[in-house]
C-alpha cells in the first residue's frame, strides 16, 4: 500500500493521460499531507510529479479542482482498501457483511501505515459543508448501520455518532504512533494496541455495568431530566 | 466568546488587549489557516492599533504559537472548569466507591454534554485544536489532551471501570470525535435548539458506549478469545 502511494516519480510513468493524471494526484497527496491545502499550488504539484505545468493545467484547471480530485481519490482509495471495490451504486460490495473484526484490523493497520492519507481525509472533513457526502464516510456509516441493525450488536446504537467517534480516533492515533514508535516493531505494537482497545471497547465499554444501575435508567429513559435539563452552554 | 461582549468589555489594559488579539487570531486562523494570518490583519479585526499588536507579538510565529496555546487553555478551562493543569485532578472528581456512584454518573454525563456543546458552539476552537494536534511533533504534550488522559487514568484505576483499559488509546478515541461532530452538526442543524439536540445525541452515545460497548459480549466468544490471547 505504501509503495503504491509513494511511487517514485517518473519511474513507471507512461505518457498516456490516465497515468499522467494519476501521477499528478499522487504528487498532490504528498503536498497536501505535508503542507495542507493552503500550501498546495498546481505548479508545485506538477514539478513534484515531473509533469509539464501546461499538462497539469489541462487535467486540472484550478487549484480547487485539483484539491477536490485529490481528496476524492483518497476517499475512494480508503473505501477500496477497507471495504473492497464498491458496486455501481456505491453500495458496499458485500452489503456490509464483512466481519467487524476485519474492518477494524484493516482500518487501524492502514491508518498507521498511511498517516498522510488519514491527515488529508481529516483536513478535508473538517472543512467540508457536507461531510456525509464523503464516499468513505458513507461506506463506513453503511457498515456501522448494518452492524447496529444486527442481532449481535447492542440495541440503540446511534450509528452516525459512532462512525464519527471511531473514524476520528483511527486517523488520529497514527500521530501518537509517529511521535513515539521508533522501530517497525514498536509501530506494530502500537497498531495492535489500537486494534485491541477498539475491540475491548466494543465488547465491554469502559464502565462496569453492575455498578451503574442508575446510568442504565438514564439511557433507557430518554426524557430523563439529567439529560434534558443540563444547561451548560453559557 | 461572543464578539459583542468582546467589544463592550475591551478596555485599554494590556491583558484585555492581548485577549482581544487572541480572539481575533482564532477567527482568522480557523478561516484562512496559518498561511493567511498576519499580525496586522489580526490587529485590524481586533480593532487594535498595529503597533500595539506588535508590542504583544513581535512576529507572526509568536502570535500563532500563543493562539494555539490559548486555544488549549480555553478548552481546558471551559470543559474542566478551570482544572489546574499539570496538577492532580481535584480529589472529589471521582469517588468511585459504591456510595458515590450516582455522583460519578452525573459528573460523567455532565462532562460529556459540556464538551459536546462547547465543541458545537465553538467550532473554531475545536478546528484549531485538531489542526494543532495534527501538526505537532508530539501530540501528547498538548495540555488539554494531557488533562483528559489524566481524568481517564483516574477512572481506569478506580473500581468503576473495567480492567485492562488502554488509557492512551481510549483518550484519543474519545476525545477526537467531539471536535469532528460539529462538522455534522453544522451541516444539519439550523437552530440553537437543533444544535443542542445533536449535542445530546453525541453525549448520549458516548455514555451508551461506555456502559455497554457496541457488540453483545455473549455472542462473541471468538473475539473474547482474541482479546485474551497475546
Amino acid at each position: 500500500m505504501e509503495s503504491k502511494s509513494e511511487r517514485p516519480n517518473g519511474r513507471r510513468r507512461r505518457r498516456n493521460p490516465e497515468a499522467t493524471r494519476e501521477d499528478i494526484l499522487v504528487a498532490a497527496r504528498t503536498v497536501l499531507a505535508s503542507d495542507g491545502p493552503d500550501g498546495l499550488s498546481l505548479s508545485k504539484v506538477a514539478h513534484l510529479a515531473g509533469v509539464n505545468r501546461g499538462t497539469a493545467y489541462q487535467h486540472f484547471e484550478t487549484r480547487e479542482d485539483l484539491i477536490k480530485a485529490t481528496v476524492d481519490s483518497v476517499s475512494r482509495h480508503l473505501s477500496t482498501t477497507v471495504f473492497g471495490p464498491p458496486d455501481e451504486e456505491g453500495k458496499l460490495p458485500d452489503g456490509g457483511k464483512r466481519p467487524v473484526y476485519n474492518v477494524i484490523t484493516q482500518l487501524v493497520d492502514f491508518a498507521v501505515e498511511n498517516p498522510e492519507l488519514g491527515r488529508i481525509w481529516l483536513f478535508e472533513i473538517l472543512s467540508s459543508d457536507n461531510p456525509e457526502e464523503d464516499v468513505f464516510f458513507k461506506q463506513f456509516l453503511q457498515a456501522t448501520q448494518f452492524m447496529a441493525d444486527n442481532d449481535y450488536s447492542e440495541d440503540d446504537i446511534d450509528a452516525e455518532v459512532l462512525s464519527v467517534i471511531f473514524l476520528a480516533g483511527y486517523f488520529l492515533w497514527p500521530l501518537w504512533v509517529r511521535s513515539s514508535a521508533r522501530t517497525v516493531k514498536e509501530r506494530r505494537e502500537m497498531t495492535l494496541r489500537m486494534r485491541r482497545e477498539v475491540l475491548r471497547l466494543s465488547l465491554h465499554g469502559t464502565l462496569r455495568e453492575e455498578y451503574f444501575p442508575q446510568l442504565e435508567a438514564l439511557l433507557q429513559d430518554k426524557s430523563d431530566r439529567r439529560l434534558q435539563n443540563m444547561e451548560t452552554v453559557p | 466568546m461572543a464578539s459583542k461582549e468582546k467589544q463592550a468589555r475591551r478596555k485599554r489594559d494590556p491583558e484585555s488587549t492581548r485577549e482581544a488579539i487572541l480572539e481575533a487570531s482564532v477567527k482568522i486562523l480557523a478561516r484562512d489557516g496559518a498561511e493567511g494570518l498576519s499580525v496586522s490583519s489580526v490587529a485590524k479585526l481586533a480593532g487594535v492599533n498595529r503597533g500595539t499588536a506588535y508590542q504583544h507579538f513581535q512576529v507572526k510565529e509568536d502570535l500563532i504559537r500563543a493562539t494555539l496555546d490559548w486555544v488549549s487553555h480555553q478548552l481546558l478551562e471551559s470543559v474542566f472548569e478551570g482544572g489546574d493543569l499539570g496538577g492532580e485532578p481535584p480529589e472529589d472528581i471521582l469517588r468511585p466507591d459504591l456510595d458515590h456512584m450516582d455522583e460519578v454518573i452525573n459528573r460523567m454525563a455532565e462532562f460529556n454534554l459540556r464538551l459536546a456543546e462547547y465543541a458545537i458552539e465553538n467550532p473554531d476552537i475545536g478546528r484549531i485544536w485538531l489542526y494543532d494536534v495534527l501538526s505537532r511533533e508530539n501530540p501528547r504534550d498538548d495540555v488539554f489532551y494531557k488533562r483528559f488522559a489524566q481524568a481517564l487514568q483516574t477512572l481506569a484505576e478506580s473500581d468503576a471501570s473495567v480492567d485492562d483499559m488502554d488509557v492512551e488509546v481510549q483518550s484519543v478515541l474519545m476525545l477526537t470525535g467531539y471536535f469532528m461532530w460539529p462538522v455534522w452538526v453544522r451541516a444539519h442543524a439550523r437552530s440553537k435548539r437543533a444544535r443542542k439536540e445533536m449535542a445530546k445525541r453525541y453525549a448520549g452515545e458516548v455514555l451508551r458506549m461506555s456502559m455497554h460497548g457496541v457488540l453483545r459480549a455473549d455472542s462473541h466468544a471468538i473475539l473474547n478469545a482474541f482479546l485474551k490471547s497475546k
